[in-house]
C-alpha cells in the first residue's frame, strides 16, 4: 500500500531490507533490446547510502545493462526501459540524458576500463572533470593524485601505453573527477593480475571508509565482490535470483556451489552438476 | 626566376585553399572519427552564399564574410542534427556512406537553388596588386595564404590544450565513454561540423579571387599552347564552341 511505504525507501527490494536510506534504487525494471531481447525482467535492486552493494552473475546476466540504464546510455544500443523506473535521491531519473545524471552524481566505471588511449593521464582526468569548473576540476584532480600517487608521475604520459592495472586506476580516478555520490564499477578486476585486483579493492573500500561514497560493485568475480560488500544481488538471466547481506550469501549453499566454486562433500561428475544445475533453477 | 617565384606564389596561394578545405576534413576526422566526403559540396555552397550576398545585399567585403561565415555555420549544425546524428553510434562505413549520399544531394541542390554555371564572386577588395621585386601579388592571394596560416595555428592550439578540444578527441576516440564522463557527444558533433564547414567555406570564398588572379596574371598552359600553335588553335575552337564571356572563368 503507497500509504505504508514511505518515499524514498528500499522496500521495493523482494526480500530483506537492506537499509531505510536508499540512494539508487532500479524499481521493477525491464529492458528490452532491439524491441526484441529482454535482457532485464523486472528487477529491483536498492542501493542504501555509504555502502557497497555486490551485483553478481555470470555473462549476459544483465549486469551491464542495469549499469548502462543507470547512465542514460541505453539508447546507443538500441536498448528501452520498458517498465518500471530508476530513483535517485527520491526522484526518478531514468528519462534524464547522461551529462545530466553524472551531474547529479552517477558515474560509472565502464567494463574493460575504456580509457582514451590516444590522451595524456591528465587530459584523461580533464575529460572526467568536464561537468566541473575548471578550478574545481584542478582541485579533484589533486584529490585523485592522493588516491593514485602512480598516476601523478605519468601525468603525461599517454593513457594508451599503462599496464592494465594502471588504466583501471585511472578509469576510476576519471570516475572520480566528477565528484560522485555513486560510483559504480564494471568488473574492475577483469583481466588484472591478484595482486593488482588485491589493490584496486583496497582503493574502493577506502573509498567507501574515507569518502562515505557510496558503490555498485558489478563482478563476475563474487568471491573478491563479497569480501568488500555489504549487500549483495544475484542476478540470472535478467532477473534476482538471490539477495542477501554479503555474509549471508557467503554462507549460502548455492553460491558456494555455483559461485565461489566451493564443493560441498562428494565430488560430483560434471553431467550430474548440470543435471543438478538444471533441476535447482534459483527462485524455486 | 622571377617568372618561377610568381608561379610559387601563386601555387601557394592556390594550395592555401585546398589546405583550408583538407582541415575542414581533419576537424571532423578529429572529433568524429568520419570523412566526410560532402566536404566539397559544403565548401561550393558557402561560396554561393557568398556569391548571392554580394550580388543581392551588398559587395561590401565585411557583409559577404558575414553572412557566409553565418551561412555555413547554419549549414553545418543542420547537416549535424538531420543527417549525423540519426547516425550515431552506426558503423564508421555506413555513416561515410551517407556522408556520400548527402554529397549527391548538396551538388544536385545548388542546380536546383541556383544553377550549374560558373559566378564570380567579386567583393571590393583582394584585386590590388603588391609589387615587390619585380613581382606583382595581389592582396588576395596574400590574405587567403595568411588566413590559413592564423586558422592553422589557431585550431591546433585549440585542439590540443582547450577542453573542448581534449573532448573533441575524446568522443572521437569513445563517444560512449565520452557520454559517461558527462560530455555530450551530440555538442561536440555539432561544434565540429560547424567549424569544419566554416572553415571549408572560407577556401570556398576565396576561390574566386585567388583563381582569376593566376589566370590573369600568369599565361596558363591552355593560353600558352594556344598562343604558339595556331592550328590546335583552331581545331579546339572547331570542336568547342565558344561559351558566353560572362560563364568564362
Amino acid at each position: 500500500m503507497p500509504t505504508t511505504l514511505p518515499i524514498p525507501t528500499c522496500s521495493t527490494a523482494p526480500q530483506a531490507t537492506p537499509a531505510p536510506d536508499c540512494l539508487l534504487e532500479f524499481r521493477n525494471i525491464r529492458i528490452v533490446y532491439d524491441n526484441a531481447i529482454e535482457a532485464i525482467r523486472d528487477v529491483s535492486i536498492a542501493v542504501p547510502e555509504g555502502g557497497i552493494v555486490a551485483l553478481l552473475g555470470s555473462n549476459g546476466a544483465g549486469k551491464s545493462t542495469l549499469l548502462k540504464a543507470m547512465s542514460g546510455i541505453l539508447y546507443t544500443e538500441e536498448g528501452v526501459i520498458e517498465n518500471g523506473s530508476i530513483r535517485f535521491r527520491g526522484e526518478d531519473v531514468h528519462r534524464l540524458p547522461p551529462d545530466e545524471l553524472v551531474r547529479r552524481g552517477i558515474v560509472q566505471v565502464p567494463e574493460g576500463r575504456r580509457v582514451f588511449a590516444a590522451l595524456t593521464i591528465d587530459e584523461n582526468l580533464q575529460m572526467g572533470g568536464y561537468t566541473k569548473t575548471s578550478a574545481d576540476a584542478r582541485e579533484r584532480r589533486d584529490k585523485v593524485f592522493v588516491l593514485f600517487p602512480r598516476l601523478y608521475e605519468r601525468r603525461d604520459q599517454i593513457a594508451g601505453y599503462m599496464s592494465g592495472g594502471e588504466q583501471q586506476m585511472l578509469a576510476i580516478g576519471r570516475a572520480l573527477m566528477t565528484d560522485p555520490s555513486l560510483l559504480a564499477l564494471d568488473e574492475p578486476s577483469l583481466g588484472l593480475a591478484p595482486l593488482i585486483i588485491d589493490r584496486i579493492y583496497e582503493v574502493i573500500v577506502r573509498l567507501r571508509d574515507e569518502l562515505k561514497m557510496t558503490v555498485l560493485l558489478v563482478e563476475q568475480n563474487a568471491q573478491r565482490a563479497l569480501d568488500i560488500a555489504d549487500y549483495g544481488y544475484i542476478l540470472e538471466t535478467g532477473r534476482v535470483v538471490l539477495d542477501g547481506t554479503a555474509k549471508k550469501l557467503t554462507a549460502n549453499e548455492d553460491v558456494q556451489e555455483f559461485y565461489l566454486g566451493i564443493s560441498s562433500g562428494d565430488r560430483k561428475s560434471l553431467r550430474e552438476v548440470k543435471h543438478y544445475k538444471r533441476r535447482k533453477r534459483w527462485l524455486s | 626566376m622571377q617568372y618561377l617565384l610568381q608561379l610559387l606564389i601563386s601555387g601557394l596561394a592556390i594550395g592555401a585553399i585546398y589546405g583550408l578545405i583538407a582541415m575542414g576534413f581533419a576537424v571532423i576526422y578529429k572529433s568524429t572519427g568520419l570523412v566526410n566526403f560532402a566536404q566539397g559540396e559544403m565548401t561550393m555552397i558557402t561560396a554561393y552564399i557568398a556569391w548571392t550576398i554580394s550580388t543581392t545585399v551588398s559587395g561590401n567585403v565585411f557583409v559577404v564574410a558575414f553572412g557566409a561565415i553565418l551561412g555555413a555555420i547554419l549549414l553545418g549544425l543542420v547537416i549535424e542534427r538531420v543527417v549525423m546524428r540519426p547516425m550515431l553510434g552506426e558503423p564508421v562505413f555506413a555513416t561515410v556512406m551517407v556522408t556520400i549520399g548527402l554529397a549527391v544531394i548538396l551538388r544536385s541542390a545548388i542546380n536546383f537553388i541556383w544553377d550549374a554555371y560558373p559566378h564570380g564572386l567579386d567583393v571590393a577588395m583582394g584585386r590590388e596588386i603588391v609589387r615587390f621585386g619585380g613581382m606583382g601579388v595581389r592582396t588576395g592571394q596574400m590574405a587567403v595564404i595568411a588566413t590559413l596560416l592564423v586558422l592553422l595555428a589557431a585550431i591546433w592550439a585549440f585542439i590540443r590544450y582547450s577542453k573542448m578540444g581534449v573532448a573533441m578527441r575524446a568522443v572521437a576516440a569513445d563517444d560512449r565513454t565520452a557520454l559517461l564522463m558527462g560530455i555530450s557527444a551530440t555538442r561536440i558533433h555539432a561544434l565540429a561540423w560547424a567549424a569544419s564547414s566554416v572553415i571549408a567555406g572560407i577556401g570556398g570564398v576565396f576561390f574566386r579571387p585567388v583563381l582569376r588572379s593566376v589566370a590573369n596574371d600568369v599565361p596558363t598552359r591552355t593560353q600558352g599552347v594556344s598562343g604558339n600553335h595556331p592550328g590546335r588553335a583552331r581545331r579546339r575552337a572547331r570542336l568547342r564552341p565558344r561559351r558566353p564571356p560572362d560563364r568564362h572563368r
